[in-house]
């Protein structure tokens, strides 16, 4: 079962002047809020900086979770396999990553079969869709929307 | 100095097999979620996905990023060599608990001359033991050990050190 870890961790990346870089890591209560761990973290920084002259070139705030026992998979899993999910809108294209897709995914006649993502079964376009529709409320790397247009589905090595 | 917010929360998921070899996937939410929020989609999408996978979610988290803008346009000083470093070490309420913060590149004007001690009784060296020990943020506010142990002291005086050196 997938469980909070104990404390929530503040990473700051310094660099020197020869872009030599140092990680400073520090903890906060799993619980803290986002705006509050922010606010720790540059009260932090702020009472840092005047002890380095290196300079502070990116911060991160994380929460992580994990299962120390989980219940692992059969022996034929294909982890060295992902699906991949195309999606766009009208200026750009987007994918999404499924690790070690289920084989039944995929289309089982034609010359896609085992590799393209087979929408012509219900239950597998329902869960696609299913998908589609959650991952449309999430944005790229640069904060933009997600393209909410599904394209096509396959296997990727 | 700019550092500027991401604009997303990245999420990370972190999947295996049955070796326990590991496959990392991820997307990204707006930065303007709650924790709670950003939280509930992560659940949402992970379970969205198992039932299209074979292997098992083991780890997953959530990053709120900042970057500084002007780097590396406007780099550190020449004096600057994250190799000279000191350790402040922190003890915790409940032995033995304790974590240790390095800080990179520490001016040589914070330690005494003529050793390798940093001078704690500078005011900005105070300053910065005593907001690790309690921000003044609010309870629950303030820095803890890896396993939530709040710091209350200092540990040993710290002292600059130089990778590879055997002074500092």
């Amino acid at each position: 079962m997938i469980m909070p870890a104990a404390t929530a961790r503040v990473v700051i990346t310094l660099a020197d002047r020869d872009h030599g870089k140092a990680r400073i890591s520090f903890r906060l209560p799993f619980s803290i809020s986002a705006s509050d761990a922010a606010a720790v973290r540059s009260h932090i920084i702020g009472l840092m900086l005047p002890l380095t002259d290196a300079r502070v070139i990116g911060t991160q705030i994380v929460w992580e979770y994990s299962d120390a026992t989980p219940t692992l998979p059969a022996f034929d899993v294909k982890l060295q396999t992902k699906g991949v999910l195309f999606y766009r809108n009208a200026t750009r294209a987007e994918a999404f990553y499924i690790p070690a897709p289920k084989p039944s995914l995929y289309e089982t006649t034609g010359e896609y079969a085992g590799i393209r993502i087979d929408m012509s079964n219900p239950t597998i376009a329902a869960a696609i869709n299913a998908i589609s529709a959650e991952l449309a409320n999430t944005v790229t790397i640069e904060g933009l929307s997600f393209p909410d247009e599904y394209m096509v589905g396959g296997l990727v090595l | 100095m700019a550092l500027t917010d991401n604009p997303t929360w990245q999420v990370s998921l972190t999947y295996a097999d049955r070796d326990r070899n590991t496959s990392k996937i991820g997307f990204h939410l707006p930065a303007a979620l709650t924790f709670a929020q950003a939280g509930a989609a992560m659940s949402t999408v992970t379970s969205l996905i198992e039932p299209l996978t074979d292997a098992v979610l083991v780890a997953q988290s959530l990053v709120l990023g900042q970057y500084e803008s002007t780097w590396p346009a406007t780099p550190a000083p020449e004096s600057s060599d994250v190799e000279r470093y000191a350790d402040f070490s922190f003890i915790g309420a409940v032995k033995p608990a304790r974590t240790t913060i390095r800080i990179p590149s520490i001016l040589n004007t914070l330690v005494i001359d003529g050793t390798n001690t940093v001078n704690i009784a500078d005011a900005a060296v105070a300053a910065f033991i005593a907001g690790f020990i309690d921000t003044g943020l609010g309870v629950g506010n303030s820095p803890v050990t890896n396993s939530g142990v709040d710091l209350v002291s200092l540990g040993a005086t710290p002292e600059k050190k130089h990778r590879f050196s055997a002074k500092g």
